[in-house]
Parts: C-alpha cells; structure tokens; sequence
C-alpha cells in the first residue's frame, strides 16, 4: 500500500469531502522523485524540507500518476507489474 | 565472491548514493574581505575566476533533473555577486533548497527580503569571530564586525534563519565566553558552531599570528566544554578543538579500559561525504571537496555529473579509503590508539603531508599528548 499524505497530494475519487475530485491524479509538481540504485526513492518537498522514503511499488504509482491514468487503471498497471 | 567474503576482505564504507544529494558550490572566487585564517585564498589549486550566471543555471537545471535536494552556496562571499537573486531563482525553479556562508558584510533588506521569500533557504551563515569589533576586526579587518552583526539584524528581521560559525585562532580564544553571550544572549540565535583555523590558504602565509598552539587548543577546549554544559544543545561543532575534545576523550576512555575497536576505528573512515555530495569550485571544475580543491574531476556544463558522481576513478578511490588501515602508516607506527582513531580530514591530511590518503597529523592525539597536552 502506497503511503499517501499531502506530500504527495494525491487527489482522487472518493477523496477526502471537500477536496477537488478527479479519478486522474496528478503527482504533486512541486515534490521531487530521488531514485536511488536499490528502486526505492526519496519523495521531497523542497518547499517545507520534508522528505519520506517510498518503496518501489511507491515509485511505480508514483510515476504513474502523469492525469492520463485513472486510478482504475494505476492499480491494474500496478498489480501486473509487481 | 560472496557477500560474506567480500565484507572480510574489504570492510563496509557508507552507501554511495546513486546521484549527490547536496553539493557544495563556490559561486564565486571574490570576496570583499581577506581573512587572515582564510581557507580559499592564497591556494595554488584554486583558479581565481567567476562564472557567468548563465553557466550556473544551465548547471542548476542538470541538478534538479538529478533530484539534488540541497545546495550550499559559498566562495568567496556570494553576497559579492550582483546576481545573486537570479542564481538563487535557478535553484528555486529547480526545486531544490540552499544555504549561503556568508561574512554578512554585504546583506541588505532587498535581498534579505529576496531570500525569504523563496521559503527555500536552510540558513545563512555568518561568521563572526569576536564579541567586539577589536576581537572580531583583528583578522577579518576593520569595520567587519559591525557590518555582520549589522548583517544578522537583517537577516533575523526578514526571518531568515541565521546561523553562525565562530573560528577559534590566537587572538579570540579568550574572548569564548563573551562571544557566545553575544551571540545567545544579546542575539538570542539559536545556537552557534564552532572550528579553528586550520593550516590552509591564507592561514599558511599567517600561522604564527593564527594558529592555535597546545596550550591554547586546551583553553579552547575547556572553554567550549564548560560553555556546551551552561548553554545545552546550543554549541555544536563538526571539526576544531570541541570535536577534538570529545573525539579525544573518547579514545582515552576506550584504550585506558581496553575497550575493543570502534566500529569505524583503525582505518581512514573519517570522511563520508563523498558517498552523498560533491563540490563544485567558482571557475566551474568539480572536486570532491572545497578542502580538495586540487583534485578536478571534470567540469560542469561539459562532463554529465552523473557520470564524474558514478564512475570518477578519482572519486572512487576516495571512496575507499575507509579500507586503508592506519597500521600501514609509518606516523601511526606503535600509537595506542590505533583502533579508536578514524583520520580525520583527507584534506587537512592532503595540506600537511601532501597525500590524500593519510591521516591528518591535526588532528592526532597522540601529537598533541607528546606536545604537552592534556585533554581537560
């Protein structure tokens, strides 16, 4: 399971009453995707210096995350890969 | 080769990032100060000459596309540079964070103002060197002192975070106690570092005025140990006579009670930076250290970082230098403290005996015991 928080700001379907709703999310532009040689990543905000590790499944969803995809579509894209 | 034997043949060294997380950038080789303890000047490796700003933000743009998270900008005084708003703006836009090291002579409300409102800056450093202009002025030269403090004024009314190194020579070692009340009491910072001058750049040409002896290195350090326990948490140091203290202590503790080995003890493991950043001097060459000024590993803007960062043979072989045992070394021959000792600095080391890979004799206990120190 993908850990989602506002670092990420994720916006999807059924998403928290209130937010903007959208089954395409968008990764959030401003957070920076840090790989590194093992598939695991660091997600950063330079913004407020947060930084959380993510796992390569995160990476994966992370990258999927371009508007085009549905989230539909992200879990069955995911759950093909891994 | 398995695992297993590959750890008993060649011991673990910190994990070498897939691309710097921070880098260290000389933004500029000018400066309107000239520190008589300076480190940047007066260096035969050291090529004296500024890059245009366009060069650094087509290299700032190569930084974001490789998730650099964080830069420290330095030089030379970068509050020098006329450009400096639009240098910061290429990080900015490349969604990284900075900090500036800084004399603090030269920062006024605009762009105090200008850094605040990027939300990226980690901290500008000033220095400050004295709780008095005499102190302070002595070897930075007059006027300096008012101007930094004038400095950090604005900087704290703009809410920029400010963070102060304090370098420890001959003529402020008796003025500890009054600089960090100025600095923690009169200021209210959070908290200041501290370090010496060291036996580079200009501080050569000087080191009979400004360089610390041993009885003075053993004022500093209980002067510092007795101002960490009044003022807990707020005093820190990397290098210089408090980490000395500590780190000496330490190896005291452990050989009078035969402790076994520290973990990273017995070999050149000091330095791990360059598992994590590299440095980048203001004509453009990147080294893997300021305080390795001369080991040029490719230029920006004409080797992809990556590639020198991966596959520098320079640079890996820095990176193993936590293998080299410091029983090889014919200056350790028969020191006691061998399996608790680690090197320290490889450019100090490189200054003081000409070779990387060797410990820096600065920082050697067993010297500064048979110079007539005590650790306190």
């Amino acid at each position: 399971m993908v850990f989602l928080n506002t670092l990420t700001c994720v916006v999807a379907k059924r998403a928290v009453p209130g937010m903007n709703r959208t089954d395409r999310p968008i990764a959030n532009p401003i957070v920076v995707l840090r790989e590194e040689f093992d598939d695991w990543a660091v997600l950063f905000n330079p913004d407020t210096a947060d930084a959380v590790g993510t796992n390569p499944v995160g990476v994966a969803v992370w990258k999927r995350m371009d508007g085009k995809r549905s989230l539909k579509e992200i879990v069955l894209e995911i759950k093909t890969q891994f | 080769m398995s695992e297993e034997l590959k750890s008993k043949i060649e011991p673990a060294g910190p994990k070498v990032m897939r691309a710097p997380r921070k880098l260290d950038i000389d933004i500029t080789a000018r400066c309107n100060l000239r520190c008589r303890y300076c480190y940047f000047f007066s260096n035969p490796a050291v090529v004296y000459r500024d890059l245009p700003a366009e060069e650094w933000l087509k290299f700032f743009d190569e930084l974001g596309s490789l998730g650099v998270m964080d830069v420290i900008l330095a030089g030379g005084e970068p509050f020098i540079r006329e450009d400096l708003s639009t240098l910061l703006g290429g990080l900015v836009r490349n969604r990284m964070r900075f900090s500036l090291l800084s004399n603090g002579t030269l920062i006024d409300d605009e762009v105090a103002a200008f850094i605040a409102s990027t939300r990226r800056c980690e901290y500008v450093q000033v220095s400050v060197d004295g709780s008095c202009a005499e102190t302070h002025d002595s070897c930075r030269g007059k006027g300096s002192f008012d101007r930094a403090i004038r400095g950090i004024h604005t900087l704290q009314r703009h809410r920029v975070n400010v963070a102060v190194r304090v370098t420890i020579h001959r003529n402020n070692v008796n003025d500890l106690e009054n600089i960090a009340h100025l600095l923690l009491e009169e200021l209210d910072l959070p908290g200041f570092s501290t370090n010496s001058a060291g036996y580079l750049g200009t501080c050569r040409l000087n080191a009979a005025d400004v360089l610390l002896n041993i009885q003075e290195r053993q004022v500093a350090m209980a002067t510092l140990l007795r101002l960490t326990e009044k003022y807990s948490g707020r005093i820190s140091a990397s290098a210089g006579p408090l980490t000395d203290r500590r780190m000496w202590r330490r190896m005291e503790e452990a050989w009078a009670q035969g402790a076994p080995a520290f973990p990273n003890g017995g070999r050149l493991t000091a330095c791990g930076c360059p598992s994590s950043m590299i440095s980048v001097r203001a004509d453009g060459a990147i080294v893997p250290c300021s305080m390795l000024a001369h080991m040029e590993l490719g230029r920006i803007n004409q080797d992809p970082l990556l590639e020198v960062w991966q596959h520098s043979s320079a640079l890996n072989q820095l990176r193993r230098r936590h293998t080299i045992p410091l029983t090889e070394f014919e200056f350790c021959a028969e020191c006691s403290y061998i399996p608790y000792c680690t090197g320290n600095c490889p450019g100090l080391a490189y200054t003081l005996t000409g070779k990387v890979d060797h410990p820096s004799p600065d920082a050697c206990l067993r010297q500064f015991l048979e110079e007539g120190g005590t650790i306190v």
